[in-house]
Parts: structure tokens; sequence; C-alpha cells
């Protein structure tokens, strides 16, 4: 027995001491890691602050009160083109703004060099009318969790902005975009490079002021202060809906 | 060499399953871990880690719940203002009225579904429910007791420090305990069996008139804007009707009680109470923080009429109601009928919540 326990040693002290071979071009691969995307949210480049006026790009004095949203479908696009999406278990995401930067864990996933990212605000048909009450306690699709859900038949609110504006008379109006049905779902896609060598948090900024001016123009005194997304709301929540893939920009990538 | 470790090991093996037993230590006692079915009306729930729910914590709980000896002179208990047939409210009452006579400043809220609830009272004060438990035995408009005295009580009485030892393993009352109990006890508390919840699940039908009220309290004041909407959905909405919120609703144009504002001293949150379930809300009038309104016909005629839209901090939730529901006295009629299907007569009756005594 000791025989054995001595050629063991000897052996890994061997493999131990054996020096790296300088010619071996093979690089160390890239680690897989735990990812997670990080939505820091600013109005003007600082950070959003609720409860407090700001100004508009288009010139209106606005106060947040609330901006909160769900996401799907989230996926990552590899350098070679390939899609990776993480486990079920990291699907869906809720922000809510007030409590400041969001997170969305994605799981383990691959090391390597990507090319984008892509996500929806929002949720498909399917999943959006479906049983709320189904979900586990602390999914982000759980209506407590959310306080998104619209009762039995409607779904979800996607997104939830809710504040106070001057109107052009100088008096404070209330001000409650409901953004939801399928006409405002929002496939979102950053072509950005990156790389992920280990754990790893991608930041991404949600510029809120972008809400009101990319690519539409959005004034609430002219446009409307109020929808609940219906057909009757003269097309306010797919006016601002459409503004929401540019207000969310890559930032950056933190190990 | 093998042939020598296996007969050591035999040998060893030999020797440990000779020796004789040690006596038998004393088996530390578990309380029975106690499962409560949450209806599928009903969100999923987590009953929180740090107090898991036992048969003897719970039981514990009802005895505490139900017993005079939480407050100073020991006449009352917490089920003195939450009776099971007012939903666990005050019997009717606006304000509740302590031990010598006291009158509070806030209506006593419904007991039901606190699985939900990420903050109690109708401020928010109490972040958990078993620190909320406490708080009326201190407080000097309700029992007006001091929790040591309390404890000292307790642990003169004949049962509850075998009561405690069941509960919670070993010996030992604190206010830790007692907190815990109440609350272990207070989320069995699920409500979720009313009319509406079988004709969701298909088992019953609405009448016309019910059928019709659930079309106002779902109406979205936008999308029917030439017809009658009650707009509830957003504030009441969810299977647990309400959105755990705290919110002003305009009731006054200048604000006396400042709700969460106490609490959290923020400027924006002044005026700002916690949205209640409506379920059993047929029970459980008066009605709003400080029970203003006697009946559901009144509290529909404020949001038809007199949401006050100055008030500081009107939830922009309230945009479109503070301009006026329109509701005829009809539509007001469906609009309650509606509400009372939210009535869960087997909770409100449910044995295992009544007084143990």
């Amino acid at each position: 027995m000791k025989n054995y326990t001595l050629a063991f040693a000897l052996l890994a002290v061997m493999i131990g001491c054996k020096p790296n071979d300088p010619s071996d071009p093979t690089p160390d691969p890239l680690e897989s890691g735990s990812v997670a995307l990080e939505f820091q949210h600013t109005f003007g480049g600082n950070p959003l602050t609720f409860n407090q006026w700001h100004v508009t790009p288009p010139g209106d004095s606005i106060q947040f009160t609330r901006l909160d949203y769900i996401m799907s479908d989230v996926f990552l696009v590899t350098a070679d083109g390939d899609t990776i999406s993480p486990a079920e278990d990291y699907e869906y995401a809720f922000v809510r703004g007030a409590d400041g930067n969001g997170t969305w864990n994605l799981g383990e996933l691959p090391g390597g060099e990507y090319a984008a990212i892509g996500f929806t605000v929002g949720l498909e048909d399917r999943v959006n009318t479906s049983n709320p009450n189904l979900w586990p306690a602390n999914h982000p699709l759980n209506p407590i969790v959310n306080n998104m859900h619209w009762g039995w038949a409607d779904g979800y609110v996607f997104t939830a902005l809710e504040g106070r504006y001057i109107n052009s008379s100088g008096s404070e109006e209330l001000l409650l975009l409901h953004i939801a049905f399928q006409k405002n779902r929002k496939e979102i896609l950053i072509n950005q490079d990156f790389t992920i060598d280990g754990n790893a948090t991608i930041e991404l900024e949600y510029e809120a002021d972008m809400l009101f001016m990319d690519p539409n123009e959005y004034r609430p005194d002219r446009d409307g202060n109020f929808t609940h997304s219906s057909s009757t709301d003269n097309g306010l929540s797919v006016l601002v809906s459409a503004n929401i893939p540019n207000a969310i920009e890559y930032k950056g990538i933190r190990k | 060499m093998m042939k020598k470790v296996t007969l050591i090991a035999v040998t060893f093996l030999a020797i440990w399953a000779c020796t004789p037993d040690e006596p038998d230590e004393p088996t530390p006692y578990a309380p029975t871990p106690l499962s409560i079915n949450i209806p599928p009306s009903l969100p999923q729930a987590q009953f929180p880690p740090d107090n898991p729910l036992t048969v003897e914590g719970v039981a514990l709980g009802r005895k505490l719940f139900w017993d005079p000896i939480l407050s100073a002179d020991s006449t009352q208990s917490c089920g003195s203002c939450h009776a099971p047939e007012f939903a666990f409210t005050d019997h009717g009452l606006a304000t509740s009225v302590g031990i010598r006579g006291q009158n509070g400043t806030r209506n006593s809220m419904p007991i039901m579904n606190l699985i939900y609830s990420p903050s109690f009272f109708w401020d928010g004060r109490a972040a958990t429910l078993h620190h909320q438990a406490l708080m009326p035995i201190e407080d000097p408009l309700e029992m007006d007791d001091h929790l040591p005295n309390v404890i000292a009580k307790l642990e003169r009485s004949s049962f509850y420090p075998e009561e405690f030892r069941k509960a919670f393993g070993t010996e030992g009352i604190d206010e830790d305990r007692i907190g815990l109990a109440l609350e272990q006890f207070m989320l069995t508390f699920i409500s979720g069996d009313s009319k509406f919840d079988k004709f969701m699940l298909g088992e019953l039908s609405l009448t016309d008139a019910e059928m019709r009220g659930m079309a106002i309290f779902n109406g979205d004041i936008e999308a029917n804007q030439n017809g009658p909407a009650g707009d509830c959905f957003h504030c009441h909405g969810q299977s647990v009707f309400s959105n755990n919120q705290f919110m002003n609703n305009g009731l006054d144009s200048t604000l006396t009680d400042l709700g969460l504002y106490a609490v959290t001293g923020q400027e924006s949150d002044k005026g700002k109470f916690k949205t209640p379930s409506l379920r059993n809300i047929e029970l459980s009038g008066p009605f709003m923080h400080d029970g203003r309104f006697a009946s559901l016909f009144e509290v529909i005629d404020f949001y038809n009429s007199g949401v006050k839209s100055e008030s500081p901090n009107l939830d922009p939730q309230m945009h479109g109601i503070e301009g006026g529901l329109n509701l005829t006295p009809a539509q007001k009629s469906d609009l309650v009928a509606f509400l009372r299907t939210l009535t869960d007569t087997a909770f409100v009756n449910n044995p295992d919540f009544a007084s143990p005594f």
C-alpha cells in the first residue's frame, strides 16, 4: 500500500512541477459565470429620482411616482451568431423603478465573445392571459410581486408610468400611462460586443427622458396625460411605447 | 493486504454492533408542521420562513388572540375589536374604543389574507405581522398594557407556559414568541371561497345585477367613456381585491390625518393610506381609515361625485375618477350587488377562528 501511495505522490509532484509550454498557442478558455442584466434608471444623464420635478426633452415639467415594467424572452447572441437563452427559471423579470436599479438574473451562461442582447418589454399573449394565480410566490409574474396584473381578462400592464406634470396653464395635473396589450409589446435588440469571462453584470441604462422624445415627441398637454392602452386613447399608448426601445442602452459590463 | 483490511473492518463492526445502547437521550420536542392550502382563486404565497406555521403555534396564537389577558385590565382581547362576523373588524364601529373608553383614531382593519400584505396598519407602521400583533397591546388607546407585564401574567398562568413550550419546543415566554404565535394564527385567515370565487371557478352563476355590477367594477373609465365604469379594479383589482399600496384617494382637501407620512416623513406620503381589500366588504363597514362612510352606497357616492381633486398627493390612479363616475342609482345598486358576492360566509363562520374559551 505504501508503494502505491508513494507512486501517486511522485506523479502528483511531477504534474505539478511541469513547466508551461511557452509554445502552446491555446489561450485560456473564457469561463462561464452567473450573468445578470442591471437596469439603471436615469433622466437627462442623472439618476432618476421619484417625487421630484424633471424637465422632459420637449420642455414639460414632470414628476415620476412610478416607473415599473415587466420583461420576458431574454437572449444573448454570440459573436458566431448563435442565440443563447437562459434557463426557464430566469425567463421573466419585473423592475420597480422606485426601488433603484433593477436586476434580471440570467443564471449561469457560457463564457465567450458576444455581439448582442435581446429581450422584450411585455409578455406574449399566451403568457399575458394565463392564470396569474399559478405563478410561484416569488416569481416576477406573481401579481402580488409585481402589482401589474389587471384582473381576470386583460393580463398585465407591461409598463406603468405614473406621476404629475405642469400643464400649459401652470397647474399640476395627474399623469398615468399604463402601457399594455400586444400592440405595445416591444422587442428590444441591443447590438453590442462584450465578453463574458466568469460572473458578469451587464449594465443597461434606462433613459426615462427618452420616453418623451425618441422617436416620438410626447407632450402630455397635447397628446394626452392618461391611458389604459384602450382603443379610445387616441393612440397615446402606442406613441409612448414606441419610445421604449430607444430608451434602453448598453452602458458597460462589470465582473 | 486486502484480507487484513477486511478482517479489521469486520471486527470493528462486530464490536460496534455489540456495544450496549446508550441510555436514550431525551428527544427534542418538535412542533407539528401545519400546511395552509391556498384556494385556486388566490395567488401563490410564501409563508414567513422565520416563523413556520405549526399546529401548536397556531393553537397558542388562537388562545392569545382571544384572551383578554393581553390588555392592562384583562377586559379586551384582540378579538374584541376584530370580530369574525364583521370580517374581523370592530362590530360596525367607525373607530374602536380602548379599555378605559379611550377613543381610537382609525377604523379597525379586517384580518384576512394577510400573507399577501407587505406591511400592516392603515399607515404601514408595522413591517411584519408579528410586530404588528404586539402594537395594540401597548397602544394607550387600545389595550394599554406593557409587554413585560403581559409576559409576567402569562408566566403565572396555569397553561400558557406549557402552550409556549409546545409551540416553540423550549421553555420560555417572551414578546417575540407572543408576536410569532399571533402571526401564525392570523396567517391562517385565508378568505377565497366567496360566491365570486365560485363563479370564477365555474361552479355557479351570478345574477344579472351582479354581472352588471362586475362590469362596472372592471369598467375602464377610459375605454367606457360612454358607459358605466367604476374603474374600481385599478386599486382593488387582482384576486386579493387590493393592490396593497398606500394611496391618497382624495377624501379631503385639507389633510388632518397624514397617514403614511407619519411613518416615512416624506412629503409625498402625506394623506396616503393602505388600500384595503374588498373581500367581505359587506361585513366590514363603516369604511375608510376613519370609518367616515357608513354604507357601501356612501362609499360609491364619494367616488361618484365627492373626490377632492385638489387633495395633496392625490394618486394618479384617481385620474378620471376625480371628475366623477356619473353612475346612476341603478348602477350603484348593481355595483353593491357585485361587491356582496365577495362575502365569504365559510370564512367568517370558520370554527377554527372562533374563541377557544
